[in-house]
């Protein structure tokens, strides 16, 4: 599959051919052929009508991104097929039981592979707060599989997540980064922005699976119904958060391959927020362009990474596995599986 | 305790709905509301001892969430020993005990529940017991930050690769370094086949050298700061006028790239032995640019003066390539801002063709930058030394070539002293293959010395095609006297004034030079008269075959 990330913010894309010129005003910064084109992720930059039509034309997945990684919106290309899937999808999340044990599955998946990870760290630095924290998780995860309602699933998966990011900072081992606490919509120090980043990745990289399977992605059960929000892609990419982006985020701070120096911080001050341009000037942190163009690189190297799949045996790639997990889904939705699997990193 | 593990009792005293308490306890806990009260409850043990099995369950998972491990242990020890066949039970507590590190339940805990047991005057609390810190030791072996991930490396590797870049612009920028104030933008009129420079008013950055490297915008530096000083000399070694255009260049193609090599070669040893390492840049336009780097800023009539003296050494023996030194002048004066050089490794504007260094077959830019870390700096004493006279610092031979020297001596001078020989024993060296031309002259001249058989034999065994029966017949025809210069200036191409001998001789050829050589008596008195007989020997000889050829039966007959 090629795909393509433009993260030059203030660019615009404009045909050229058989391929795509990213344009800063006059001027041309770079170049993506449309020959074999599948996906192109945009960060801050803007397209003309003409590039439209063609990556409609070509049916090439397009996904707008905020300068900061915030999802934003996505070029669909109108769905005719799939129909039986979609309907068995909208049936399953309109009943509150099957909806509420699909919820389930995956916050007890979350949670206990987030106290998984919590454990093996805590050995490696011997920190007891890593440990206490991780029996927390388990409680909850316990707590979680019995739960019948969904109020209560949902705040349990929040105070899971309460209780992670609360000894995360114990997870950072390299000096001059400190993390006080989960902030999003803007990030407030460069690790959340890190994994603002990479979480947003790995929503699109899940949104993609459920596309390709033929479900709706806007449809969740977890994540309630919201103008724009892809739900089943945010309720599914749950079990990847922490194995797939913590890791990846704290692999390259722990290993100093990522430095404080690699940001740009600002004093917060107040944003109008009345357009794109107040937004990004008021950022408390942002990547600098160049270091994030190699998260990507990094990010695209990771889901390439080789994994055994615990399921079927076969060898096979990060990005492979959130494919075959949304199958998987699809199966359970179909009644084909009495239940929903969530990937088991707790056993691995 | 012998219940069964369903139906939540409800204490006929007090009329306790445990599982409403328990559901409530549970929504203290996902909303994260008072968590003491949650703590005050699922410590004591009268509240669970009360509970049937699934509900006690129910308290030790409360415990475990709210965070008192203690608590949560106490309860499911309890439950464990009450209701051994409680699988679900026996479970957790394993679980829980595994996560916590620790393979045995903690003393306090389970004692002080056996010691509170009997007392029901006091609320009964199982304390918050601190927890030894586990010895990683009982963990398995890891390495710090991601021990699991093997190979993550491969992650690593883009901001590795973005970080050599980075010091690689740095380190560039810190070599090429000119006038502080400005530098150029080369621009081109592809039309009207012309090309310029317009002076940008501001210091380089790194994301200007980026541009350039990328072929996006393509920067000179100018080379004389404010204070007449440079950080670098320039030899630009341009192709002659005429022989730009293609046509041209085609018909003297052989005659270009010899003399190429040889400047190539020749330029960057003289310069090494005059403690002057120089980086050779193709600047894809005319030629080359031969790089010069100081350790600090120095006089520019210094640095010229150094550089012209090498100008002057080799430009005699160079027929087709032009040598310029830069910095033209000495100071600056008035508004102007200088000479300029491109940068290396950007794109030509008018050419479209992309600048290297030559010296390394690698052309990517990654390992062109490479080079730049390898790059020595002349010290001011070698400059010092050219500015009181002399010529440059001492020479300093290269080990390897002065022993060369030392065993061929021969060899050595006429490389020296010959434009012609030399280019040719530079593209025997260079392992390339040599003309029939070049093979002839090489015979016609070394054939004639004494240790002619060694010489040729050294000299041809670094070629390709080398067969030493095929040099020893070539050498065994060699017959009259050697090559003079005016054939050999001929049958090269070469246009450069012959050498200028000490002696008034009437013959010149490339062998005076050497002091081993002894002219022979009765020795030629002229080019013309001794190739003729030369000349003459050939035409028998070629004769001879002829009429083997054409009577082949018949017995050969002298033509004498």
């Amino acid at each position: 599959m090629e795909r393509y990330y433009v993260l030059e913010p203030g660019t615009y894309l404009r045909k050229d051919g058989e391929s795509l010129l990213v344009m800063r005003g006059n001027e041309a910064v770079g170049r993506v052929p449309l020959e074999g084109l599948e996906q192109l992720v945009l960060v801050g930059s803007s397209l003309s009508g003409a590039v439209v039509q063609e990556l409609v034309r070509r049916r090439v997945e397009t996904v707008l991104l905020s300068p900061w990684g915030q999802f934003r919106g996505r070029l669909v290309v109108d769905e005719h097929k799939h129909v039986a899937r979609r309907k068995a999808q909208y049936l399953a999340f309109s009943d509150p039981r099957q909806a509420v044990h699909i919820a389930r599955r995956i916050v007890q998946a979350k949670l206990k592979s987030g106290a998984r990870f919590l454990s093996r760290r805590a050995g490696e630095y011997g920190l007891m707060a890593l440990r206490k924290t991780a029996a927390q998780m388990m409680g909850l995860a316990r707590m979680v599989a019995v739960e019948e309602n969904m109020e209560m699933v949902r705040g349990l998966e929040g105070r899971g997540a309460h209780l992670y990011f609360e000894v995360f900072k114990d997870l950072v081992r390299a000096p001059g980064f400190h993390f006080s606490g989960r902030t999003k919509r803007p990030p407030r120090d460069p690790i959340n922005a890190l994994l603002s980043f990479v979480y947003t990745l790995l929503t699109n990289e899940v949104l993609t699976a459920v596309k390709i399977v033929g479900l709706d992605p806007y449809l969740g059960t977890l994540h309630t119904e919201e103008y724009g929000r892809p739900s089943l892609a945010c309720d599914l990419v749950e079990e990847w958060r922490t194995h797939l982006g913590d890791r990846l985020v704290l692999g390259l701070i722990n290993r100093r391959v990522v430095t404080p120096e690699d940001f740009v911080e600002r004093a917060v001050t107040a944003a109008d927020g009345v357009d794109e341009e107040d937004l990004r000037a008021h950022r408390p942190v942002e990547m600098k362009p160049k270091i994030a163009r190699a998260f990507v690189d990094a990010y695209e190297r990771w889901m390439g990474t080789s994994i055994q799949c615990p399921f079927a045996g076969t060898m096979s790639t990060y990005r492979g596995l959130i494919r075959d997990q949304a199958r998987r889904f699809l199966r359970f939705l179909m009644g084909e599986a009495p239940t929903y699997e969530p990937f088991p990193w707790w056993t691995l | 305790m012998k219940e069964g593990k369903s139906s939540p009792r409800t204490d006929v005293h007090t009329k306790v709905d445990y599982a409403l308490v328990l559901r409530t306890l549970e929504k203290h806990i996902a909303e994260n509301r008072d968590p003491e009260s949650v703590l005050r409850r699922v410590r004591r043990p009268e509240f669970w001892r009360r509970l049937g099995p699934e509900d006690a369950l129910r308290c030790a998972r409360l415990a475990q969430a709210a965070g008192d491990m203690a608590a949560a242990l106490a309860v499911l020890e309890w439950l464990t020993t009450e209701v051994p066949d409680f699988v679900e039970a026996w479970r957790e507590r394993v679980a829980l005990l595994e996560i916590l590190g620790r393979k045995k339940p903690p003393l306090a805990s389970t004692s002080n529940v056996s010691a509170t047991q009997g007392s029901s005057a006091e609320p009964e609390t199982v304390p918050d017991v601190p927890w030894d810190e586990p010895q990683p030791v009982n963990e398995e072996p890891k390495v710090t930050g991601l021990g699991e991930d093997e190979d993550f490396s491969r992650v690593e590797g883009p901001f590795w690769e973005w970080r050599r870049r980075e010091a690689a612009i740095a380190r560039y920028l810190e070599l090429f370094r000119g006038r502080e104030d400005c530098f150029a933008r080369q621009w081109v009129d592809r039309a009207k086949g012309s090309q310029g420079y317009v002076p940008v008013r501001r210091p380089m950055e790194a994301g200007d050298v980026l541009e350039h490297l990328q072929g996006r915008k393509t920067y000179g530096i100018y080379l004389l700061q404010q204070d007449s000083r440079v950080r670098l000399g320039v030899i630009d070694a341009d192709l002659a006028m005429g022989l730009r255009s293609s046509e041209a260049l085609k018909q003297k193609r052989d005659l270009v790239r010899r003399e190429q090599r040889y400047l190539l070669t020749r330029l960057v040893e003289l310069g090494r032995e005059r403690g002057l390492p120089c980086l050779v840049e193709f600047s894809g336009g005319k030629g080359f640019h031969f790089w010069f780097f100081l350790e600090e800023p120095l006089p520019a009539g210094w640095v010229r003066s150094v550089l012209q003296r090498l100008v002057a050494r080799l430009q005699p023996d160079l027929s087709v390539f032009q040598l310029e030194v830069f910095p033209k002048q000495d100071r600056l004066e008035g508004k102007g801002l200088g000479n300029l050089v491109k940068l290396p490794l950007g794109t030509h504007r008018l050419t479209g063709r992309p600048s290297y260094f030559v010296h390394i077959k690698d052309r990517s830019m990654d390992a062109q930058l490479a080079l730049l870390e390898k790059v020595h700096r002349i010290p001011r004493a070698v400059f010092q030394k050219a500015g009181a006279g002399g010529d440059g610092a001492s020479v300093l031979v290269h080990p390897r070539r002065e022993k060369w020297a030392a065993d061929y001596p021969e060899l050595a001078v006429l490389e020296d002293r010959c434009a012609a020989l030399g280019q040719i024993l530079v593209e025997c060296r260079n392992h390339h293959t040599l003309t029939v031309r070049a093979e002839k002259i090489l015979y016609g001249t070394l054939g004639f010395l004494p240790r002619a058989k060694v010489l040729l034999h050294h000299v041809l065994k670094a070629l390709p095609e080398y067969n030493p029966h095929w040099v020893d017949f070539q050498l065994s025809k060699v017959r009259g006297t050697p090559l003079g210069c005016r054939k050999i200036h001929r049958l090269l191409g070469l246009e450069v004034p012959w050498c200028a001998f000490d002696t008034d001789i009437r013959y010149a050829h490339p062998l005076l030079h050497c002091p081993q050589w002894q002219e022979p008596a009765g020795a030629a008195k002229a080019e013309r008269v001794e190739n003729l007989r030369d000349a003459l020997d050939g035409l028998k000889e070629a004769l001879r075959l002829v009429e083997r050829f054409l009577d082949r039966g018949a017995p050969l007959k002298r033509v004498d």
